[in-house]
């Protein structure tokens, strides 16, 4: 068993908790989260033929008045880097997270999640751009969520 | 270099021209030697340094330490600054221990001076530590060590710093910490954000002990890792260092490999460090064992106890009511400024005190029965002239309290005299009242009764109106059956059977393909007749009539109408429904000759004048009777 500690961070209520909820085994309360601005949770998974177990830092989404608590990057080996499809500023600050990111972690590795494509007509989904190691997913009905982690954990190992 | 010596020697004799000359040649032949790392020349003087240093130390550290301090102190700096997790990981085993021994040292220091001071100063605790030391045999200083006892610990987790990933865990017997992964996680989240705050805050580098309930996390951090200690209580120092001493030796092994840990948890040290926090685990957690109390020095405790009790009683409770006394007297002065003095007398508090005037004293006493509820025995004094004055307030008062109960007499005569007329009053109007129902009851049955009358002989003079409009509703019942018959007369309510051809000529028997019409017509005349109980009363008779042609002689014929009225008679009377109805009995036959021929055109129908007629007849009388009845 490998044991690995990654990051969710982006802007506020861009969906972060939300896909944890979606993917994790146990957790402790979201009232962490508001309280000391993180909240982890657990998931064991298989990945090419190794055991994983990622301990998700869930930190509390950046607000005009509270800047993210850098205290908490350090020793994460990835990080899942969350925007809302529906508010392209949350698309825009992902750079800058991963600029916070990489300035504590230098060697460590990052996908993005272009969250809540749920709301998202169907037609308009294929005329999203998506960089490098980006997924379009939903939380909600449940797109594209095990394949952001797994993406993730792949590489981490490599 | 020799040669140069040699010439010395002829040169100059006096030794200290010599060490002029010598000593900078010396010391460019070590420098060149130094420069080249000659082997020989840095073997002889590592050994030399070292012994020189060591010398040194002993003999004047003070200023081995001054000569030292500019080199060391910087490469120090340095090095802190480039590595500065594994200089901690380093230093700690020794540095840790150092520091946390003289802090327990300063430590002890301050428990001492405060114990000390204690110790002059009068304590249960202490007296009951000596009691307890005389009767048990045990010296004091060891029942004081028996207080300070060693917290248990249940579990101890290595964590690594950064990440906050669990690298080993321990846990003591049956304690088992669900989810330790998340725990050691969340621990660490929580110990970053407690340090981040109080670095905003104040200068203190880390947080160590927090407390949940009656248990204890000790956290000791060093390096790339830290230790979490879960205790059944707050550790004292003495068990801290004991802690410390241990991470220290963990750290002094396993150090490089904290440093790389990335998560694996198949390395096999992981194992060798459980295996070692569970042995400082059990040797910590067996040293304690539950405290247990002699148990012959019960029964002496409570002795002393209760004797103490006994002596202490009463200075106790003399001390409390004194105590109160005061406060009462107090609390009286703070709100009334007058000097009032409480004294106890039985189960009542005697208050006693002079008053200056009555505005005063009726602050007083609104005072006192606030601060005495249940009641109090007043000994005041108050000024003669005071009560002079009251003495007149007071008949003033009763003066217009006499006036004014006598007003409220008058008052009251006069309500009383009115509610009494208001009550005959009533009573009269309950009277008639009752009156009037009664009048208006009897009223009531005389209308019912003459409704009843009313109606009685309304029905009656139905009935009459009935019965003299008889004739009118016989004929109004045949005209419906029989109106559109020629051979029916409207006015008389009569059947003139003209058309049959009934009888031949000088017959009285009539022909017998008639007699079915005959029996057809007479049912329905005797059923409309006979069959109504309104009606058939005052039927008297049906008639058969006979009638013969004009021929002959009218002898001849009064006689044969007579028989043929007769012999229709008789056939009808023995008709079933003519018996049922009672028609014999009324029915009666009469000859009437030639009378009234029937003539077509002139010329006599003899065949129709052989005919009978049919009619009714009404019973006056009983008609008439029943007018009279239904009139009375």
């Amino acid at each position: 068993m490998i044991r690995k500690k990654i990051l969710l961070l982006g802007d506020f209520h861009v969906g972060k908790t939300s896909l944890i909820r979606r993917y994790v085994d146990n957790a402790f309360s979201d009232d962490y989260l508001t309280t000391i601005g993180v909240k982890i949770s657990k998931k064991t998974l298989t990945v090419d033929a190794m055991d994983y177990e990622l301990l998700i830092w869930d930190i509390e989404g950046a607000t005009p008045v509270k800047k993210i608590p850098t205290h908490y990057f350090a020793g994460a080996a990835g990080a899942i880097l969350v925007a809302d499809l529906t508010r392209p500023e949350t698309i825009e600050g992902l750079s800058e997270h991963a600029l916070r990111f990489h300035a504590v972690n230098p060697k460590s590795v990052c996908v993005r999640a272009y969250n809540k494509v749920d709301l998202i007509p169907e037609e308009s989904r294929k005329e999203i751009e998506l960089p490098p190691d980006t997924f379009i997913t939903s939380a909600k009905d449940d797109i594209n969520v095990v394949c952001l982690f797994e993406t993730l954990v792949r590489r981490i190992a490599s | 270099m020799i040669e140069r010596v040699r010439r010395l020697e002829f040169d100059c004799y006096d030794e200290e021209e010599i060490r002029k000359k010598l000593l900078p040649l010396f010391d460019s032949l070590l420098l060149t030697s130094l420069e080249k790392k000659g082997g020989q020349t840095l073997e002889i003087l590592s050994h030399s340094i070292a012994e020189i240093i060591a010398r040194k130390a002993q003999s004047d550290p003070e200023e081995l330490g001054r000569a030292l301090q500019p080199v060391i102190s910087p490469a120090i700096k340095e090095e802190i600054a480039d590595n500065r997790d594994q200089m901690i990981d380093v230093l700690y085993p020794i540095l840790g221990g150092m520091i946390a021994r003289y802090v327990t040292n300063a430590i002890r220091e301050l428990l001492e001076t405060i114990d000390r001071k204690i110790e002059e100063r009068l304590s249960f605790q202490k007296i009951k530590r000596k009691i307890k030391a005389r009767l048990s045999g045990v010296s004091e200083t060891e029942l004081l060590l028996e207080e300070s006892f060693t917290a248990r610990i249940l579990s101890i987790f290595i964590v690594q710093r950064e990440s906050g990933l669990l690298i080993a865990e321990s846990n003591w017997g049956d304690t088992e910490i669900d989810d330790p992964q998340m725990v050691a996680s969340m621990a660490s989240a929580i110990k970053d954000f407690i340090n981040d705050w109080i670095r905003e805050t104040r200068e203190v580098s880390e947080v160590q002990l927090v407390s949940y309930g009656t248990s204890s996390l000790y956290i000791e951090s060093a390096g790339s890792v830290y230790l979490i200690a879960f205790l059944e209580r707050e550790p004292d120092y003495e068990q801290r260092e004991r802690i410390n001493e241990f991470f220290a030796k963990l750290l002094k092994k396993y150090h490089t490999f904290f440093a790389k840990f990335d998560g694996d948890s198949r390395a096999e040290e992981i194992k060798e460090i459980e295996q070692t926090i569970n042995e400082f685990i059990a040797q910590t957690n067996e040293h304690l064992s539950p405290r247990e109390e002699t148990k012959s020095t019960v029964p002496v405790r409570i002795l002393l106890f209760v004797l103490m009790l006994l002596i202490l009683l009463p200075v106790g409770y003399k001390l409390y009511r004194d105590y109160r006394i005061y406060r009462l007297e107090e609390k009286i002065r703070q709100k009334t400024a007058l000097e009032i003095k409480i004294d106890p007398e039985g189960d009542h508090w005697i208050v006693s005190g002079t008053v200056p005037d009555l505005r005063r004293y009726d602050e007083l006493r609104s005072v006192l029965s606030r601060l005495f509820p249940q009641g109090y025995v007043e000994r005041l004094n108050v000024p003669l002239h005071v009560l002079e004055s009251m003495y007149r307030d007071l008949a003033d008062s009763v003066g217009k309290y006499r006036e004014k109960v006598s007003t409220l007499q008058k008052d009251l005569r006069h309500v009383v005299t009115k509610t009494e007329m208001n009550r005959r009053e009533t009573e009269q109007t309950r009277r008639m009242i009752d009156k009037l129902q009664e009048s208006l009851d009897r009223l009531r049955r005389i209308l019912q009764d003459q409704k009843r009358r009313l109606q009685h002989e309304k029905a009656k003079l139905s009935r009459a109106e009935n019965i003299a409009k008889i004739r009118s509703i016989i004929l109004e019942r045949l005209g419906k059956v029989f109106g559109n018959d020629s051979r029916y007369h409207r006015k008389d309510g009569s059947f003139d059977f003209k058309n049959g051809g009934l009888f031949d000529e000088g017959k009285a028997v009539p022909k017998a393909q008639s007699l079915a019409e005959l029996k057809k017509v007479f049912e329905k005349y005797i059923t409309i007749l006979l069959a109504d109980p309104e009606i058939r009363p005052y039927i008297r008779a049906i008639e058969i009539d006979g009638y013969t042609d004009s021929k002959g002689k009218k002898e001849t014929n009064l006689r044969l109408s007579a028989a043929r009225a007769e012999h229709v008679k008789s056939y009808l009377a023995s008709l079933p429904l003519a018996k049922k109805l009672g028609v014999d009995r009324i029915l009666i036959s009469r000859g009437m000759g030639s009378k009234d021929p029937v003539f077509v055109d002139g010329h006599e129908d003899a065949e129709a004048s052989r005919r009978i007629k049919m009619a009714f007849h009404l019973d006056d009388r009983a008609i008439l009777k029943s007018l009279q009845d239904s009139l009375k």
